[in-house]
């Protein structure tokens, strides 16, 4: 006793240190220093995760002195204020209450728990082995039921109770299609609820364009969609015209494509289908990525995006060091990198429209096969380490799943547009408009009078005429030229067929600066002596320009300017218009393709797991793996494993096409139970109050765009056209609120109060709760333009018997909240509508049906999904 | 218990959290931390003015005069006895965003002082004659004068108030996290609000959510705050009515829904929306103040009356426990500020739109003897270079700059840090941005690493260092 109250403290007993190790220290260690000194790494060949390794080294200096406890080289080196020393190296020192516990344990004699079990390897992660598929011994039950029923029989809870069909089927509509249902629609089901009627429910939703719009958004939110930013006409950030992405995303869905297919096209279309402008669409999700100002940035952003969306890996974690939970080290992230290097973005003219700023294909391509990737030292894009470049490759730790890359060599019109007939055929258009245009003006001239110069007029139309018809043989010269070398590089008649395009192309050149040269002259006449000088000076330079033109056509006889059909992005603020026009590769490096074909390849344990997760999620408002962008070594198992396998075994058995994902989800019971915990087993309640294992539904809230969209569609105001250009977003379109702009700079303020999706993450929706949402709801002229709609359609009349007032309160709670209203509530609603017939005519209030439906809007039941 | 939680960290409050409190403050076992509107230890301040002016504010023009900048006029910094600041291991913090663009560079040829200053008060603070009431103010200041950030461009503004650099993604604001820390002090106002021209990034609460985000209120009594008023026409009557019968009709749910927590919430948000649809208007209603007070912040002068209303509406929400207010001024992409040239002319119009209103803030607030207890702080997001840009300019500068603040347990009439003698680095008590962020915090009484969320590790650079010699 007098020894240990020399040393300052006492002995604890070695259950005390025991559970001082268990409950203090070894959390600690786990959280600051297992990342280095643990299973994923040993340095300076420690490790920390057991108390045997703590107490011995080997043949190494001990970290511990069991006599002189605070001598030990553990705690100096927790201990020291020397940075250059002192562990861990990074962040706050640890705390010294700890630090005392620790010196305290070791003058315990470093005590654990007997068979302490090492850190498991890192490798030996579950979602790091493939998903296996189980086998459902209970037959006739849905196998989603059939596995939960296990769990919930083990973990002793009792399962709610499907929900009422009225609520079941609001619950059903806002999942697929994202809008309220009518009562029409769904008045078979609700009339007699059988499995029967809710599956032929089922298929025509998921047959509806509608699912398309709903679950594009949500794919939207995972995929980053943002429309292009920048100053006035510059693009700094994503691509204009990428809405093409937007309805490539759309229809891919609606046609049920696999989303293995959607993967192998959002990042190599080019190289697979480098003809394919609907399937280019998909490399919008690259393109999203572009940003002007900083190459790196871009590539980072879609390194981890990619790795976040696809396979739930946290890349990005191992940009500046090694990862601390997860083997993926900084030459993995440079390699991964290295796939992505070559990569640019360019827009290509589309059939109809040659001006790209109106119009174009935003996609990605190899601009840069030969670009090297550095590892950029600590992460220091200023500091590359050139010892070694990189090679492309996913991360080494699934290295044993085929990873290979095959150039691609390219059709010609792949990387010369201009070849395409569409290309010359909008051309030809736009040459043909320009004469029409022309004859339109000699029409509108000659009915002139003679007074107004109409002679001179004609002369110069005349003139512009002559020119323009020349516009049309000079493209189809160049055009055939273009062609016949990309075919015939070498070929014989290339010498001839060039010599034509210059000639026409010079023939239209010399009637063109005519026509200039001769209505400047003409202007010269009617200027005044006194202000004819600058007039003077532009004939002067226009007589230089033909002078010069003349002369390079008999240098050159065979040089003509190409047909384009195509703008790169521009890689920096710096690249001059010389090296942006330079020529596209006729190949590609085919790394995208083969990174998709890895990321898609059956023995990939990821993909179709992030992937189901992702879907689950949104029928559920939570996921079964959570964070769903993160499956790496701090995620443990979920505890319903068994069915994200199962569901990810059923993608990929069914060609990874995901309507049939949705419909074994939505037909399962465990989708349709009510949300309600009133009347659960009280068990369920102790036992699992978070509902983890499913005994009940989760109640979710309207996503942002399904509140708008469902208050047009119910007051029958909804425009269903699809697709096409974003509309301004502040402006009453009446369309679907993801045709709306959406970018840093633009965003509907209505949407964005009810958690809209932040266009740089968005892999869920957050569910605030502000007032301003109420206000909103209420102060809006949608919300009350809804409400007229609905109390309209509804059947509000401006005189009601009590039977049809009745009538109206009950359809209004069945079409906003999917409720049956009870007495009281139908009390209450009798009542305000008793008072408002009552009410004073106003200028302009609205009728006593349409301020209970407005009033309903702001119903907590509205907004949720129950 | 733990659903209430899981539930907080994925849904976010906000307004709504003092609904909450009461909640769970009865029911959970667990000390309610930052977001649950409790300090970590007693305040010196309650509430923050937020004073932002956009573009840059020349630092050796406003608060740290540079005479050294006359007596080598014309010269280029190489030719002075100062080359050493130009030196690439000096330069290397800050991170380029724009490459090659045409501001934002390294200017050579020093540029004389546009302006002279005079010293202020006991304390003999200089204060340059752009801002002579600032400067009858100059006992309550203290000036920072060794600023930096690591942004060359306006992306800087962001900077400033979230901590990070524009190229590192996007993250709370400072006005964001003491919102979440400290929660109301009034139930029927919003706690977080900006007015004035805003720069590029319109949210201040990412990853904490919306409910965070500032409040934008305009002085404009049809319209003060986005759906605050109908846009249609229903009476206040009718409305009230509605009202009534949305709230009659969600109590009836409890019923069903014991332990729905979003549906209490959501009634109580319901509430508390229709407060401040009423209490809002009133509270921007200038026209309840006295001339004397008008006078003092300018609201008889053209030039000063739209900032001075701006400040005046500040202060009054102040008296009404609004948190954080938060006024920007100098509109355009970049910020008004930005004079890359005419520099003389630009800082002397626009400072003569904001020293009168400032100063009679401060005055206001001391007389009501509420100074004590509200953060002033009046920033910028880098200074300006002590070389001269297109002959009459100077470019942006983010090595060294100057911001003060008083009030609320700084102490006044003295500076902190220094630059070099030509203003070009901040080498005595270098501040980087999130001190400021730090100081705020700690006169608020939070702990700034208790400021963080599952899943947003922060960095350390991100909770920033308390400014502890300018602290009464």
């Amino acid at each position: 006793m007098m020894l240990m109250s020399l040393l300052g403290y006492s002995i604890p007993a070695h259950s005390d240190a025991l559970q001082s190790y268990e409950e203090h220290i070894k959390p600690m260690l786990k959280e600051r220093c297992f990342a280095c000194h643990g299973s994923l790494k040993q340095k300076g060949g420690l490790r920390l995760d057991t108390a045997m390794h703590i107490r011995e080294r080997g043949a190494q200096e001990p970290l511990l002195d069991l006599k002189h406890p605070d001598q030990s080289i553990l705690l100096q080196r927790l201990r020291t204020s020397d940075m250059e020393e002192r562990m861990p190296p990074e962040g706050k020192a640890v705390d010294p209450a700890i630090l005392e516990r620790i010196e305290a344990w070791i003058a315990a004699g470093a005590p654990g728990p007997s068979h302490e079990e090492e850190e498991s390897d890192p490798s030996d992660h579950w979602s790091f082995h493939p998903p296996v598929e189980i086998t459902i011994t209970t037959r006739g039950t849905h196998p989603i039921d059939a596995l939960l029923q296990s769990i919930h029989e083990e973990h002793e809870v009792e399962p709610q109770a499907i929900s009422p069909p009225l609520l079941l089927m609001r619950r059903l509509f806002l999942d697929l299609v994202g809008i309220l249902p009518d009562p029409e629609e769904i008045a078979e089901y609700v009339k007699e609820p059988t499995d029967h009627h809710y599956e032929k429910i089922v298929d025509r939703l998921l047959a509806s364009p509608r699912y398309g719009e709903r679950w594009g958004r949500h794919w939207m939110d995972i995929w980053r969609y943002s429309d292009w930013f920048g100053l006035g006409e510059q693009l700094r950030y994503s691509q204009k015209h990428i809405w093409h992405w937007r309805d490539w995303i759309l229809e891919s869905l609606n046609e049920d494509k696999g989303y293995d297919q959607m993967i192998l096209e959002m990042l190599a279309a080019d190289e697979l289908f480098p003809l394919d402008e609907d399937r280019l669409r998909a490399t919008g999700f690259l393109a999203r990525n572009y940003f002007l100002f900083n190459r790196t940035t871009w590539l980072d952003k879609t390194i981890e995006h990619t790795a976040r969306a696809f396979v739930g890996l946290t890349l990005q974690c191992s940009k500046c060091h090694d990862h601390k939970y997860d083997p993926i080290t900084a030459e993995d992230y440079y390699r991964f990198r290295a796939i992505l290097e070559p990569h640019q973005i360019r827009t290509d003219a589309l059939p109809g429209e040659i001006n790209l700023e109106k119009n174009g294909l935003p996609r990605a391509f190899d601009m840069h096969p030969d670009a090297a990737t550095f590892i950029h030292v600590k992460g220091d894009e200023k500091n590359l380490d050139q010892s070694q470049p990189m090679s492309p490759s996913p991360p080494a730790f699934l290295g044993h799943i085929p990873f290979t890359i095959q150039p691609v060599s390219l059709p010609p019109s792949a990387h010369l547009p201009a070849l395409k007939d569409h290309v010359l055929a909008s051309q030809l258009q736009k040459a043909k408009v320009a004469l029409r245009d022309i004859r339109d003006r000699r029409e509108t001239a000659s009915n002139q009078p003679q007074e107004n110069n109409r002679a001179e007029t004609i002369r110069l139309l005349d003139l512009e005429w002559e020119a323009a018809q020349k516009k049309i043989p000079s493209i189809k010269a160049v055009h055939d030229a273009m062609v016949y070398r990309s075919a015939h590089p070498d070929g014989f008649d290339l010498e001839t067929l060039d010599r034509l395009a210059a000639q026409r192309t010079w023939d239209y050149d010399s009637a063109l600066l005519n026509w200039k040269l001769a209505s400047k002259q003409w202007e010269l006449e009617k200027t005044e002596a006194k202000d004819q000088r600058g007039v003077l000076k532009q004939i002067e330079a226009l007589k230089k320009e033909i002078h010069n033109r003349n002369l390079s056509f008999q240098e050159h006889p065979l040089k003509y300017v190409a047909l384009k059909a195509s703008i790169k992005a521009l890689e920096s603020p710096a690249e001059t218009e010389e090296e942006r026009g330079k020529p596209y590769p006729d190949t590609s490096t085919g790394r995208r393709s083969a990174l998709a074909r890895w990321l898609i390849h059956p023995e990939n344990p990821l993909t179709a797991r992030v992937a189901v997760n992702h879907i689950w999620s949104r029928h559920f408002g939570i996921p079964l793996v959570d964070p769903v962008s993160d499956f790496g070594r701090r995620t443990p198992a979920p505890i319903l494993q068994s069915i994200l396998d199962h569901l990810a075994v059923t993608l990929v058995k069914h060609q990874w096409h995901m309507k049939p994902i949705h419909r074994l989800i939505v037909t399962s019971a465990a989708y349709k139970r009510s949300s309600a915990s009133h009347g659960a087993h009280p068990q369920n309640l102790l036992r699992d109050p978070e509902n983890q294992l499913l005994w009940r539904q989760h109640t979710k809230r309207m996503e942002s765009q399904v509140i708008r969209d469902s208050l047009l569609k119910s007051a029958r105001l909804l425009d269903e056209r699809m697709g096409g250009p974003s509309l301004e977003a502040n402006k009453p379109h009446p369309r679907r609120s993801l045709y709306f702009r959406h970018s840093r700079d633009d965003q509907e303020l209505f949407l964005g109060l009810f958690d809209d999706a932040s266009i740089l993450e968005c892999y869920r929706r957050s569910e605030s709760i502000i007032p301003q949402q109420a206000l909103a709801l209420s102060n809006s002229q949608l919300s009350m333009d809804a409400a007229i709609g609905i109390a309209h359609h509804l059947g509000w009349e401006k005189e009601n018997t009590p039977a049809s007032e009745e009538r109206f309160i009950e359809m209004a709670f069945q079409t906003l909240l999917g409720l049956e209203p009870e007495e009281e509530e139908r009390d209450l609603c009798r009542a305000s509508l008793k008072a408002w017939k009552e009410d004073p005519p106003l200028n302009g209030q609205p009728n006593a049906g349409v301020s209970l439906i407005h009033s309903l809007m702001n119903h907590n039941d509205f907004i949720t999904i129950r | 218990m733990l659903h209430r939680r899981a539930f907080l960290s994925h849904s976010t409050m906000g307004l709504g959290s003092i609904a909450l409190q009461s909640l769970l403050s009865s029911d959970m076992q667990a000390k309610p931390g930052p977001g649950f509107g409790q300090a970590d230890r007693p305040e010196k301040a309650k509430n923050v003015i937020w004073l932002f002016m956009r573009g840059g504010v020349s630092h050796i023009e406003s608060f740290d005069p540079k005479p050294s900048l006359n007596r080598f006029a014309g010269k280029t910094i190489g030719e002075t006895p100062f080359s050493n600041v130009q030196s690439p291991d000096r330069l290397k913090n800050v991170r380029v965003v724009v490459v090659n663009d045409a501001n934002g560079q390294q200017r050579n040829k020093l540029y004389p002082l546009q302006v002279a200053f005079k010293r202020y008060g006991q304390s003999g603070l200089e204060v340059s004659d752009w801002f002579p009431h600032v400067g009858s103010c100059a006992d309550d200041l203290a000036v920072i004068r060794s600023m930096w950030t690591t942004d060359d461009n306006h992306g800087a503004q962001v900077q400033f108030h979230s901590g990070r650099h524009m190229l590192d993604g996007r993250h709370p604001t400072i006005g964001a996290w003491i919102t979440y820390g400290l929660g109301s002090l009034n139930e029927n106002l919003p706690q977080f609000v900006t007015m004035g021209p805003r720069f590029f990034d319109t949210k201040d609460g990412h990853y904490l959510g919306p409910a965070y985000d500032a409040v934008p209120l305009k002085l404009d009594r049809d319209q003060p705050l986005d759906y605050a008023q109908p846009e249609h026409s229903l009476s206040s009557t009718r409305q009230r009515d509605e009202f009534r019968l949305t709230h009659s009709l969600n109590q009836l749910r409890r019923g069903a829904f014991p332990q729905d927590d979003r549906l209490e919430a959501r009634i109580q948000s319901y509430e508390l929306a229709f407060r401040m649809q009423r209490s809002v208007p009133t509270l921007l209603d200038l026209e309840q103040e006295t001339p004397s007070i008008r006078n003092l912040y300018g609201l008889e002068n053209d030039i000063t009356r739209p900032f001075g209303r701006q400040l005046l509406a500040a202060r009054r929400m102040v008296e009404k426990g609004v948190r954080f207010i938060q006024i920007m001024h100098g509109d355009g992409a970049a910020g008004a500020w930005d004079a890359h040239s005419g520099l003389k002319a630009n800082h002397e119009k626009l400072a003569a739109q904001v020293d009168l209103p400032i100063a009679g803030l401060l005055k206001d607030l001391k007389q009501r003897g509420i100074l004590s207890e509200t953060l002033v702080v009046f920033a910028t997001e880098f200074g300006r270079t002590p070389g001269s840009q297109n002959n009459d300019g100077r470019d942006h500068h983010p090595y060294g700059f100057s911001i003060w603040m008083a009030g609320g347990g700084i102490q006044g009439g003295r500076t902190h840090g220094q630059t070099d003698e030509i203003g070009f680095h901040a080498v005595e008590d270098p501040h980087y941005v999130t001190d400021v962020h730090a100081t705020l915090l700690h006169q608020l009484g939070l702990e700034p690493h208790r400021m963080e969320v599952p899943q947003h590790k922060r960095l350390e650079q991100d909770f920033g260092h308390v400014m502890h010699h300018i602290l009464a």
